[in-house]
Parts: structure tokens; C-alpha cells; sequence
């Protein structure tokens, strides 16, 4: 993408045709795709059935996702169960599809476009700077407009490969069939939740990395607020997910917090986001976790630490379906990622000046403890404990592995 | 010691602790932080987190169970089974009869019959409805 010259308006043109014919073409596959229907499966013999209750007015024992769906559909007057499942099943695919770009978009907006990015080679980082292009106060402010507008299409071409990786990269495996996961879950209420769970992530990383109006920090707090709420009702594994992918967060920058100018806004989000966290865990999931009954018995730690292993040993020796949900495409980017991080290491014109290292870091660290808690015996163990055994495997969907792959594609090319 | 003494002792004794106190005062973290708004320079450590990522990798490789071993992971990303099988799976999807959408009137007789037997409220029959037997 760098052999082109920037100045030339016609390319950068011919580059956002291309970009917005291939979104088309993806909107209209997801349109032609159609729900997997095989009897007895969930998606048939539990999600659609639990509809058909709601729909019927039988008081039936599924959750609010099914009862919000019957709603719609008694709403519409659609009484075909097939036409119930084609509209669920594009109607998540795409809002999986438009989720993960986003949260592409802002996580590869933040490596590529921060200030004097160190990770991007000195040369290119040099020339480029979104806040100069901004205020327009270059000598070559129309140079850098180009660039700019450049890379912002290239990010955009980098967030949909992220998007497909994400959606060929994970997967399940039931009986006799291996299954890309938005084929298996589009019409189950994890296929909303999950791409609710990466929305929330993409808004706490605006507000930890990107400069913001106290307004905008507030609207996307209520957002998180919201959309954690719908989170805990719907799955609460999800919601784990985000705890840990808060509590990571938090940790990785802990040295940036104490080091940004005006922390104001942060300080005052972040006890805003516990609260609204704490809210969530104690009165909208109505199961009590086992890991609090565990710590709440008169059981010595050295013998919790036991039970712990003994059922992460369990985990990962029978329960898990590990091999596969974790795909051969994310090994490589993590393996790639993490070879990445530490050539960066080695490198000496580095500038600690950036939000780019840090959020590089967070990604990494997420990913890496994602996908070992299904490996980890006691990670496995205390997974199964606060939600349960026969799930920790799905921890794997929580990785944010899809966007180091394009990230180091650009890097090298650049 | 006389008591002028004492007083002389306890006076440098205070102006010595008030300045440990100013200092307590105005250069801890949290006022510098909260109050004065300023930034803190903390050294640490450059390659920390990246240690922490290359011992995250060593304990993994020593405690994964063999069947996940370094060794299979390396020979699964090379058979590269999952990722291709997954690219089928969507696009069998444009294939309704793979994915057995169109299954048989036969599927929406059953959902008719399951909600018909499903348990109503204090009529006793057992709850078939959520027995799941194939959950992914």
C-alpha cells in the first residue's frame, strides 16, 4: 500500500470504491446465509422451541432474549419458525459483523494513528501526526490531510481482514460437526452477547486511550451501563469476560494512568465503571458463584488450592473442547504478536510518549490470558469454579487475537 | 538533661519531622495525583511487562497437560484443520440443505408436539423442553 504516491486523490478514490464494494459484498453473503437448523441442536430443539413458548403465551422457562424475540415476532405477526430463525440469524450476523469492525477500527486506530506511534518504524511515524493534521497548523497540511485520509482507509481495509479472521478463527465442535462460531451461535443468545461483549471492551478502550469531552466520557460510561446490564441478563460469561479484560486494562497501564496530564475524566469513569460492575454482579446474575461458596467454607486455602486444581485437572483433561475453538489462525497471530513485542524490545528509537505501546500490551496480555485459561489447569479450575466446567473452554472467544495479524501485516509493509 | 535542653531537642526534633511531614503531605502520589493534577514519573522497570509475557509462556509450556503439549499444538497449526473446516462451515451456510433449514415439515410438527406436552403450570407432565442433549 506504501508504493502509492498519496498525493494522488484518484488512487485514494479507487481505494474507497474497492472498500465499500467489498462491504457490499459481505452484506449481501451474510443475507444468503442461512441458520443452522439440524434437529435437536440448540439452536432448534432449545432457542426456537423457548420462542415458540413465549410466542404460544406458555410460561416457559427461557430467558429474556427468547421472550424479547416472541415479542417481535407476535409484534410483526411472523408465525413461520423459519422465517423466525433466517431474521435472528442475519439480523446477529450482522450486528457480529458491524461490532467486531468497530471494535477493529478503534483498537487499530489507537496502535496506527497515536502520536508518534512507537511501534510504527521512525521514518513513517515521523511524518504523520493526526493532532498537527487536525489543527491544520502544518507548513504541509495538505501533504498530511493526504496521508492521513491514506492510512485512514488503510485501517479500514486492516479492521475488515480483522473482522474476517474473527469470523473464520473461531469456531466449536458438537458430535460430528465443526462449526465456525456465528454459524453455530447466530441463533442463540450468545450471538449477541459476545459482540455486545466486544463493544463494551471497544468503549472502555476510547475512554482509557483516546482523548475525549467529559460529555462523550459519560455518554459511553451509560452506554457501558447499559449494554452490561443486557450482558448480565442475557450470558453472564460475557460479563466475566469484561471483568477480566477491565482488571487487565487496569493493570498493563497502571503506569500511563499515573502518568496522563488530566486525569479527571479517567479517575472519575473508572470507580463509575467498578460501581456499575459490582451492581451488575450482585443483583442481576441470579446464581451464586462457586468460587465464593468455596471461599465462604471452613476449607483451609491449602485444600481450596487442591479443589481448584483437581477440578482445572478435570477441565482440561475431558471437558475441554480447546482444540477445537482455539483455530490454527489465531496461533499464529499470537505467536506472531508475541515475537513482535519482543523484537519492539530490542528496537532503540523507540518513543515512550505513545498510548500505542500500551494498548498493544493490553491486547497481548488479554489474549495470552484467554487462551491459557482453558490450557491452565488452575486457571481452569478457578474459571470452572465462578462459572462452570463444562464452559471454561469457551474462554477462548474472549481473545482479542484477530487484530495483532493485519496490526504486524501493516508494520512490516509500512 | 535540663529542661531548656529538652525543649531545644524536641523543637529541632518537630522542625526536622515537619519538613518529613510537608513532604508527606505535598509529594505523595495521591495529592500530587488528585490535587495538584501533575504528572508522575515512576522508573520502572522497561522490559517488565514483556518478562511477564515471556514467563507467562515458560509456565504455560511446564504446566499444560501433555495433551495439549507444545509439541501437538505445533503439529495441529501445521495440519491447519480447524481454521479451513470453520471457512467450509460458512460457506455451506449458503447451502440451506447443509445446514438443514429446510429440514422437513416434520421439525415444525415436532415443535408443535414439544410445546403441546411442555409442562404448564402445576399440570405434572415432565418438562421435556429443556432436556438438552447435544449442547455445542
Amino acid at each position: 500500500m506504501n508504493s502509492i504516491n498519496p498525493m494522488n486523490s484518484k488512487t485514494l478514490k479507487t481505494y474507497n470504491i474497492v472498500f465499500y464494494s467489498l462491504v457490499a459484498a459481505a452484506f449481501l453473503f451474510i443475507f444468503l446465509t442461512n441458520p443452522f437448523l439440524i434437529k435437536l441442536y440448540d439452536p432448534w430443539r432449545y432457542h426456537l422451541a423457548s420462542i415458540a413458548e413465549f410466542y404460544n403465551g406458555v410460561s416457559g422457562s427461557g430467558r429474556i432474549w427468547h421472550l424479547v424475540w416472541a415479542h417481535v415476532f407476535k409484534f410483526f405477526g411472523i408465525s413461520n419458525i423459519f422465517t423466525w430463525a433466517k431474521i435472528i440469524h442475519v439480523f446477529q450476523f450482522l450486528l457480529a459483523a458491524v461490532v467486531m469492525y468497530y471494535f477493529s477500527k478503534t483498537a487499530l486506530n489507537i496502535l496506527i494513528k497515536s502520536p508518534l506511534s512507537p511501534l510504527l518504524q521512525s521514518g513513517v511515524s515521523k511524518r504523520f501526526s493526526p493532532q498537527a493534521s487536525r489543527r491544520g497548523d502544518l507548513t504541509c497540511g495538505n501533504d498530511n490531510k493526504k496521508i492521513n485520509e491514506l492510512r485512514t482507509i488503510q485501517i479500514k481495509f486492516l479492521s475488515l481482514f480483522s473482522v474476517f479472521l474473527w469470523f473464520i478463527g473461531n469456531g466449536t465442535f458438537s458430535v460430528a460437526y465443526q462449526q465456525a462460531w456465528i454459524m453455530w451461535y447466530s441463533v442463540t443468545y450468545q450471538g449477541l452477547s459476545i459482540p455486545l461483549f466486544w463493544y463494551c471492551t471497544a468503549l472502555t478502550l476510547k475512554i482509557f486511550y483516546v482523548e475525549m469531552s467529559l460529555r462523550r466520557i459519560l455518554l459511553y460510561i451509560i452506554l457501558i451501563a447499559i449494554t452490561s446490564v443486557i450482558i448480565a441478563k442475557l450470558h453472564p460469561m460475557e460479563f466475566l469476560y469484561y471483568i477480566i479484560n477491565l482488571v487487565l486494562i487496569l493493570l498493563v497501564n497502571s503506569k500511563r494512568l499515573l502518568n496522563i496530564e488530566n486525569k479527571k475524566y479517567l479517575l472519575i469513569s473508572l470507580p463509575v465503571i467498578l460501581i456499575i460492575m459490582i451492581l451488575a454482579v450482585k443483583y442481576l446474575i441470579d446464581r451464586e458463584s462457586g468460587l465464593s461458596i468455596l471461599f465462604t467454607s471452613n476449607e483451609t486455602p491449602v485444600q481450596i488450592i487442591q479443589k481448584i486444581n483437581i477440578m482445572g485437572n478435570e477441565i482440561v483433561s475431558t471437558l475441554n473442547r480447546f482444540p477445537n475453538s482455539f483455530s490454527e489462525v489465531a496461533r499464529v497471530s499470537i505467536f506472531a504478536a508475541v515475537l513482535f513485542r519482543i523484537v519492539y524490545l530490542f528496537r532503540k528509537d523507540k518513543s515512550q510518549d505513545s498510548n500505542a505501546i500500551y494498548i498493544y500490551d493490553y491486547l497481548l496480555v488479554s489474549s495470552l490470558v484467554f487462551v491459557l485459561i482453558p490450557i491452565i489447569p488452575f486457571l481452569a479450575g478457578a474459571v470452572g469454579y465462578i462459572t462452570n466446567p463444562v464452559l471454561v473452554w469457551r474462554c477462548f472467544f474472549g481473545s482479542p487475537w484477530f487484530i495483532f495479524l493485519p496490526f504486524i501485516i501493516y508494520n512490516y509493509k509500512e | 538533661m535540663d529542661r531548656p535542653g529538652l525543649y531545644f531537642y524536641l523543637l529541632l526534633y518537630i522542625i526536622i519531622r515537619s519538613e518529613n511531614i510537608r513532604k508527606v503531605l505535598t509529594e505523595n502520589p495521591i495529592y500530587r495525583l488528585l490535587i495538584k493534577n501533575e504528572k508522575i514519573i515512576i522508573s520502572s522497570r522497561k522490559i517488565f511487562i514483556t518478562l511477564s509475557i515471556v514467563t507467562i509462556i515458560v509456565i504455560a509450556i511446564l504446566i499444560v497437560p501433555n495433551k495439549s503439549s507444545l509439541k501437538h499444538i505445533v503439529a495441529d497449526t501445521l495440519s491447519f484443520k480447524t481454521t479451513i473446516l470453520n471457512v467450509k462451515s460458512i460457506m455451506n451456510s449458503l447451502d440451506d440443505k447443509k445446514v438443514g433449514t429446510q429440514y422437513s415439515n416434520a421439525c415444525i410438527e415436532s415443535i408443535g408436539k414439544l410445546i403441546k406436552n411442555s409442562k404448564q403450570p402445576g399440570d405434572g407432565k415432565p418438562d421435556i423442553l429443556h432436556v438438552r442433549e447435544q449442547h455445542p
